[in-house]
């Protein structure tokens, strides 16, 4: 187990007229290795959720453990568990400031006192990681970059942490549909060839389905769902309350089931759905 | 982290009380008016009677209580340095306490409880009325009152217009920075250590990305109020007219006679 929240609530502005509680009473675990997708409309909680996973926010009341250690107030450990989780924000292109891409990844590497050549190399690997070359972007303003890429420097400066886990706050928002694709095909790489824990918040049930392995849905500060794609798509009818719809093709499977077809409804993208259609009409593939 | 959060100076909370429907042209002139007359007093006698009338405002506002004073707090350390200031440098009258060579004299004693008292009076009626006024009605308040001054040239409908952008662009800036310092603090930034020189470099990764962003936000403000014909204040109506009525008048009435009635017992 690697990160453990027990029952964590979080109050903003407690005590001024402004009070709003965000967080109520979550419990859940992490696992070494997990690609994890935590679901939710706007002011669910997601983005105060996740930064409890690095110390950011500390509860209100309940706890933080990361491998065991509770995650307080102390600076010096809080400074270390920010060095194993890597955050990256929403629209994180906005936090680039460095005069060339280079050394705007290398931010996060020189805050770890690393020697000049380490930081060269995880600046390298980084930028690999996110599909840039070094050679190409490295001397460039980040700010001459398109928006696609300037998101993938800023999010290479955090992987250039190499922290064990990383989380990803809306990585795909208002990119294009090829960019997108891309980012999150990058990411679902750092999961499957170098072993990282991936913690991906998103609104867009459509993204994470058949990506992540386990999910987690969130709706006024409160777990509502939780278990892999296929348990939580089974209720269809709670999602929607909340205001998520279910991605296209399972929702198809749905509907074909309802009209009595034999179709497996766990299935999210449409090659898979290709498949289970052509099954159901008997037909052998074209 | 918290920075931002402790400061509630000024900061609009709506509600329906008899101050909050006031027509802010009427609440600045007796805003202008109760300073006059702070600054007329002479007696602490008088204190306490403007002290009570403070309360009895601060009662009508309905403003929570607790929150008001927190949101005070910066200002009582200014006060309170006020106060030793003139405790010590202030000389004249009888010698009240001797701290070797450092006397505290009775002018000096004076003068700093009336210094202090002047700057808690002055600094409650100005929260009362940033609290119980939006941003917008402060602004269109404001363009009325110096309307006067166009005849001389003062761009007065300008003026207001880049106040209210200004009060608008506070809390998105608050909050924006708030974002970048946790993105730097993800990535390992360290800026609270360091002698003054180290903590000023390590700034520099929140004010790049924030002068960007508010330069961004700038233009595309500008191309928005383009594209819906924002040409200045020539001739242009407006959604909310302010209409003063008894009440006002009757605010300001008593602002004047409350003024009066203190010049007149100082002669």
């Amino acid at each position: 187990m690697l990160l453990k929240l027990r029952n964590v609530s979080y109050t903003y502005m407690p005590g001024t007229p402004f009070e709003v509680t965000a967080l109520k009473n979550i419990t859940l675990d992490i696992h070494q290795g997990e690609y994890l997708a935590i679901i939710g409309q706007t002011g669910s909680g997601k983005s105060t959720l996740i930064q409890h996973l690095n110390g950011l926010l500390l509860p209100s009341t309940g706890e933080v453990y990361l491998d065991g250690e509770q995650v307080n107030k102390d600076k010096k450990r809080l400074a270390a568990f920010r060095r194993r989780i890597g955050l990256l924000f929403q629209f994180p292109e906005q936090q680039l400031f460095e005069e060339n891409v280079a050394s705007d990844v290398a931010f996060g590497p020189k805050n770890l006192d690393l020697n000049d050549q380490e930081i060269a190399e995880r600046v390298e690997r980084a930028l690999r990681l996110v599909g840039l070359n070094l050679t190409e972007v490295g001397d460039r303003s980040p700010f001459t970059l398109s928006g696609g890429q300037m998101r993938r420097v800023a999010m290479a400066g955090v992987l250039a942490m190499e922290p064990d886990v990383v989380i990803l706050d809306e990585p795909a928002a208002g990119l294009d549909p090829r960019s997108k694709a891309e980012i999150l095909n990058q990411i679902d790489a750092l999961h499957r060839e170098h072993k990282m824990t991936v913690v991906l918040v998103s609104h867009s049930m459509e993204d994470v389905a058949s990506r992540a392995e386990r999910l987690i849905v969130l709706a006024d500060g409160e777990i509502k769902l939780a278990g892999s794609p296929a348990d939580v798509f089974q209720d269809a009818a709670v999602l929607e309350e909340l205001g998520l719809a279910l991605p296209q093709m399972t929702l198809l499977m749905h509907r074909l089931r309802q009209a009595g077809k034999d179709v497996p409804v766990n299935i999210f993208s449409v090659g898979a759905a290709k498949e289970a259609i052509l099954q159901m009409m008997g037909g052998d593939k074209p | 982290m918290n920075m931002f959060k402790s400061i509630t100076i000024g900061q609009y909370l709506p509600g329906e009380s008899l101050l909050h429907r006031l027509d802010p042209r009427a609440k600045f002139i007796a805003l202008i008016l109760f300073i006059g007359t702070v600054f007329m007093l002479q007696s602490l006698f008088g204190y306490l009677l403007l002290g009570i009338v403070l309360l009895g405002l601060l009662k009508i506002s309905q403003l929570p209580l607790r929150y008001f004073f927190r949101g005070l707090k910066p200002v009582f350390y200014i006060t309170l340095f006020t106060i030793i200031v003139h405790f010590f440098m202030t000389k004249g009258g009888a010698i009240i306490l001797r701290l070797g060579p450092l006397t505290v004299e009775s002018a000096g004693v004076y003068l700093g409880i009336f210094m202090a008292l002047r700057i808690i009076f002055l600094v409650v009626c100005t929260s009362i009325l940033t609290l119980t006024t939006s941003p917008l009605a402060l602004a269109d308040g404001l363009e009325f009152l110096m309307r006067p001054l166009a005849k001389i040239g003062v761009p007065s409908h300008e003026i207001a217009m880049m106040m209210t952008i200004a009060l608008r662009f506070i809390p998105t800036l608050m909050e924006e920075s708030e974002k970048i310092t946790k993105a730097q603090l993800a990535r390992g930034a360290d800026l609270e250590s360091g002698n003054i020189f180290r903590r000023a470099k390590s700034l520099v990764p929140l004010l790049v990305p924030l002068f960007v962003s508010a330069f961004r936000r700038a233009d595309d403000l500008a191309v928005a109020m383009e594209a819906r014909c924002y040409r200045g204040g020539e001739g242009r109506t407006r959604l909310r007219e302010l209409q003063a009525t008894a009440l006002d008048y009757s605010a300001v009435l008593l602002s004047v006679l409350l003024l009066i009635a203190v010049a007149w017992s100082q002669v």
